[in-house]
């Protein structure tokens, strides 16, 4: 073969290689299981399984780690931070599962990156690589520090979203323009209370707009009138630990966790499913974990992705519900 | 009208004044003050969210009790989040409170971290240890013996060690900027006898193959040793599955207190998780090492009348009182703790004087001594013999004679008041009443004299010499034939002036001219116990010129060591002087050399009528002068 034919034929073979999806690194899926568009959820602590184990074969479980049902593990702490060069288990603080076939997780961490300034707790992280600054989640409510990231929901249509998310890692601008070009929006809630001398402000218990810069649903709103939620008016903030939803604009769809637990007539853990202005409780702690078999029936809820329909009454979807909270996979 | 009685007035006004010391002063908006960390001296937590107290209205009139607020017993805010971090850091932003270990209200001491990280770029992470002195200690120095490089955060906090060491460590620490070399904490927290104990945010586990353990965030560790003071397994009772891999679960450690003694079995804790089985617990309660809730997060909050029964608990710091037998015993000699005091009977190194002297110090004069009396003590004296000789002891006695005056209540006016006086003495062979001693002294029997001495010795007197090694005990009679003797405190005494000749020819007027300066000054000094000399030269209206004194610590090869010059009893080369350090052209004239010699004894006046000992640490000393002429 010529000279002249060798080389472009080399150079098309190693962009092939290069264009070659690399397969999972040990104990990771490219995708995640499918279960985890449904459910998606973290504990606020490690365990380890008193019987079966995950696919990987770990049986020991971190509060960095994507559970799902099933005793099916979504993603370990390392598997969400492949893009980042992280290998420390950084915890799992909010999730949101934008596509579980196309490995698009949007979270945040327990704990700062190991890498310098590259991310801190308080910003949102997708598993493509990219990272939304705390302060452009904030920037509508004016300048704020990094006040933390507890909970993460992306409002929108999913194409719409996902098309938001790669044009944001390909050409980052400003969030809340962005989100309004793509007419989506992020809610969240924060670490640490916000109650500036000359403006309205937030608590952690709030749930907060990216793209409007305003309160999607204080804490009195998103608890029922038996809970003294909401601060001055009800005397106490229980904090936003998880909010989850449809990807409507629509609050009152909004699934979600506290920080504290209430056990005064409406009783509640902070590991619970709650839903809005309801006293409800849509699942338990022990209902979420129970498939991974823990020792302890309580483990805590830090990061919540549900979908709708896992919340509505169990007659009507006790199909699904079984599926949901099986046996171990193995 | 109903008119107050003394004793009501009395208190009264002490309450007013009391309030008043509260209010605060020049405090900025947000701050409750320095004085308000008072609340917080035994106990002080903080919540995990915000609320709003319908307790007691705070003193700077805000109802909303943030997470990052410290708070007390009784509904008190011992400090806002802008008291711990607005003057110290310039952080204006409330940042939650995490961990915290109240050290010292007096000083304002408290080391703590907060939920998030500083909005000063680069300050402090949450992960890092903080202290009210503006010291930060990077999370990655406290966990560098766990082989962590990176900020893994930090739950709880607790300082091990005596109050003088962590003192000492922390003025140390605020001079040191532990970001540049965070390695050397652990080396510098052992040299100062401190330790910290820990808990982190996040989980530990090491490369397969690199070795190590698992670090669980329920884990209690240690900064200065690098080891798991308490596994997560040990704080929890066996009926909860507490601890990975064994028993399933880890419960996470938000919060951890105990003594400062490091007791493990007085570690007190709260978890990030609730258990709910046969043994209950919330993850707001206060648990006991091994033993389960010993206060719930309702016994704490509710002075706060808060609206919810449950408000978390992410800080604890509890001083918690070590409840041990009463144990009479002598406690100080001349002021110094026995503690302080070797078994050489001397005090030890940098612990005597103002500045502190580098060197052993013994003891002189009217050595007032002081103890512990315990409730069952009929009588007590003090006894002493030479050191280690085994013979009869003698005992240190005060007989009436030397009017030994103590405060009482005044006949006149009604009412309690310290304003009247008796004579307070031994008897013949050195007994005192216990009872007596104990109204004497304790505040809660009306006591006027907090702190009287047990005795006072006439060490100048003592029977076997004034400059002996001599041991001391406190003997108690307890009643029915019940007498205990302490362990002993030894004492060496140095009741002897040091001696300084300077080497001169009497009755021959040294003559000098310019030509001959400056001189060199030779002499000879002698003390058992020596401290440093000084030389000083004056003539005609110069005044006087000081030379820097000479301690025998400061140089090797100064000619002058622990006990005078090295080659007593011939003399010795001090330093030169000269009379230009007195004039430029100083005239014809007579100038005198004078040398002055001090040692080291913490020498005691006991003013027996003022009930006052006057301690004068190095403050003997003996001089000697030599005249010369000086023709220009």
């Amino acid at each position: 073969m010529r000279k002249r034919i060798t080389r472009p034929a080399m150079a098309l073979l190693f962009a092939l290689i290069a264009l070659l999806p690399l397969g999972p690194a040990a104990g990771q899926e490219a995708a995640l299981p499918e279960a985890c568009q449904e459910l998606a959820f973290s504990t606020e602590e490690d365990f380890v399984m008193r019987e079966g184990k995950p696919l990987d074969g770990d049986p020991y479980i971190s509060d960095g780690d994507l559970l799902t049902s099933g005793a099916t593990v979504c993603a370990r702490n390392t598997q969400l931070l492949q893009q980042f060069d992280v290998s420390a288990d950084l915890g799992l603080d909010a999730a949101d599962v934008i596509s579980a076939t196309g490995n698009i997780v949007a979270f945040s961490t327990e704990l700062d990156s190991p890498n310098g300034d590259q991310f801190t707790a308080g910003d949102l992280l997708i598993t493509n690589g990219s990272v939304i600054p705390n302060s452009a989640l904030t920037t509508r409510f004016g300048p704020i520090h990094d006040l933390g990231l507890d909970a993460i929901h992306f409002v929108g249509p999913r194409d719409r979203i996902l098309a938001f998310l790669d044009e944001w890692s390909r050409e980052p601008g400003i969030l809340a323009d962005m989100l309004e070009q793509h007419d989506i929006d992020i809610w969240f809630s924060v670490e640490g209370t916000w109650t500036p001398a000359t403006a309205a402000g937030f608590y952690d218990g709030d749930l907060l707009s990216a793209r409007e810069g305003k309160v999607v649903a204080h804490g009195e709103e998103l608890l029922p009138p038996a809970v003294p939620a909401g601060l001055p008016s009800r005397g106490v903030d229980f904090g936003l630990d998880a909010a989850t939803g449809t990807r409507k604009d629509d609050v009152e769809q909004i699934a979600f966790s506290t920080e504290i637990l209430h056990n005064d007539g409406f009783s509640f853990t902070d590991g619970d499913v709650l839903a809005y202005g309801k006293e409800a409780v849509l699942h338990t702690n022990e209902e979420l974990v129970k498939s991974f078999t823990p020792a302890a029936a309580f483990l805590g809820l830090d990061a919540l992705h549900l979908t709708p329909v896992e919340w509505l009454p169990n007659d009507l979807y006790l199909p699904l519900i079984l599926k949901a909270f099986g046996s171990p996979n193995q | 009208m109903h008119k107050l009685g003394k004793r009501s007035r009395v208190i009264a006004l002490f309450a007013v004044l009391l309030m008043a010391a509260l209010l605060p002063t020049g405090v900025a908006r947000g701050q409750m003050g320095p004085t308000a960390l008072a609340g917080c001296a035994e106990f002080g937590f903080s919540t995990e969210e915000d609320f709003l107290t319908q307790g007691p209205e705070p003193s700077d009139g805000n109802p909303v009790i943030s997470d990052g607020d410290l708070l007390g017993p009784g509904g008190m805010i011992c400090a806002r989040n802008a008291d711990l971090l607005h003057n110290t850091f310039d952080v204006a932003e409330d940042l939650g409170l995490d961990a915290a270990d109240v050290l010292d209200v007096d000083k304002y001491l408290v080391a703590f971290s907060t939920e998030l990280d500083s909005p000063n770029r680069g300050q402090f992470t949450a992960g890092d240890l903080l202290l009210t002195n503006g010291t930060v200690i990077p999370n990655i120095a406290l966990t560098h013996l766990f082989g962590i490089s990176y900020d893994i955060g930090l739950d709880a906090v607790h300082f091990v060690g005596t109050d003088k060491d962590i003192s000492t460590f922390l003025a140390f620490a605020a001079q040191h900027d532990w970001r540049e070399n965070p390695g050397v904490l652990p080396t510098e927290l052992e040299r100062h006898n401190v330790d910290i104990w820990f808990s982190i945010e996040g989980t530990f586990r090491p490369p397969v193959g690199a070795g190590g353990v698992t670090i669980l965030d329920g884990d209690l560790l240690s900064a200065a040793g690098g080891f798991i003071v308490a596994p997560n397994a040990d704080l929890l009772p066996l009926h909860v599955p507490a601890g990975i891999p064994n028993r399933g679960v880890d419960f996470g450690l938000d919060a951890a207190t105990t003594t400062r003694a490091g007791d493990k079995d007085l570690i007190h804790f709260s978890t990030e998780i609730l258990y709910n089985n046969e043994m209950h617990f919330t993850d707001g309660d206060v648990l006991a090492y091994d033993n389960g809730v010993v206060a719930t997060n309702l016994d704490l909050i509710k002075p706060f009348e808060p609206k919810a029964r449950e408000l978390g608990l992410d800080a604890l710091s509890v001083n918690i009182p070590i409840t041990r037998p009463c144990v009479s015993r002598i406690t100080h000699i001349a002021g110094v703790p026995v503690a302080d005091i070797g078994p050489d009977g001397l005090a030890m190194t940098n612990t005597v004087g103002s500045p502190l002297i580098p060197a052993p110090i013994p003891f002189g004069g009217e050595i007032d001594i002081s103890g512990n009396l315990c409730d069952d003590v009929d009588e007590f004296r003090l006894l002493y013999r030479l050191s280690g000789s085994g013979g009869s002891w003698t005992s240190i006695g005060v007989p009436a004679g030397l009017g030994w005056k103590v405060k009482v209540d005044a006949f006149m006016p009604p009412g309690p008041d310290c304003l009247g006086s008796m004579v307070w003495h031994s008897d013949g062979v050195g007994w005192y009443g216990g009872a007596d001693y104990r109204h004497l002294t304790d505040p809660l029997l009306l006591g006027c004299n907090p702190g009287l001495a047990l005795t006072v010795w006439d060490s100048e007197n003592a029977v076997d010499g004034a400059d002996e090694l001599y041991e001391l005990v406190l003997v108690t009679d307890l009643g029915g034939g019940t007498v205990i003797t302490s362990t002993a405190t030894h004492v060496q005494l140095d009741n002897t002036m040091p001696e300084a000749d300077l080497d001169e020819e009497w009755g021959t007027c040294d003559a000098y001219t310019q030509d001959d300066m400056p001189l060199m000054v030779r002499a000879r000094i002698t003390d058992t116990h020596f401290h440093r000399y000084r030389l000083q030269i004056t003539g005609d209206y110069y005044g006087t010129k000081y030379y820097t004194p000479v301690a025998y610590y400061d140089d090797t090869t100064d000619n002058v060591i622990a006990d005078g010059t090295v080659n007593r009893p011939l003399f010795d080369d001090l330093h030169a002087v000269t009379v230009f350090d007195l004039a430029a052209s100083p005239i014809a004239c007579g100038y005198t050399v004078r040398l002055t010699a001090w040692e080291r004894t913490l020498w005691t006046n006991f003013s027996f009528p003022g009930n006052q000992a006057y301690r004068h640490p190095a403050w003997r000393h003996t001089s000697d002068a030599w005249t010369f002429n000086y023709t220009p």
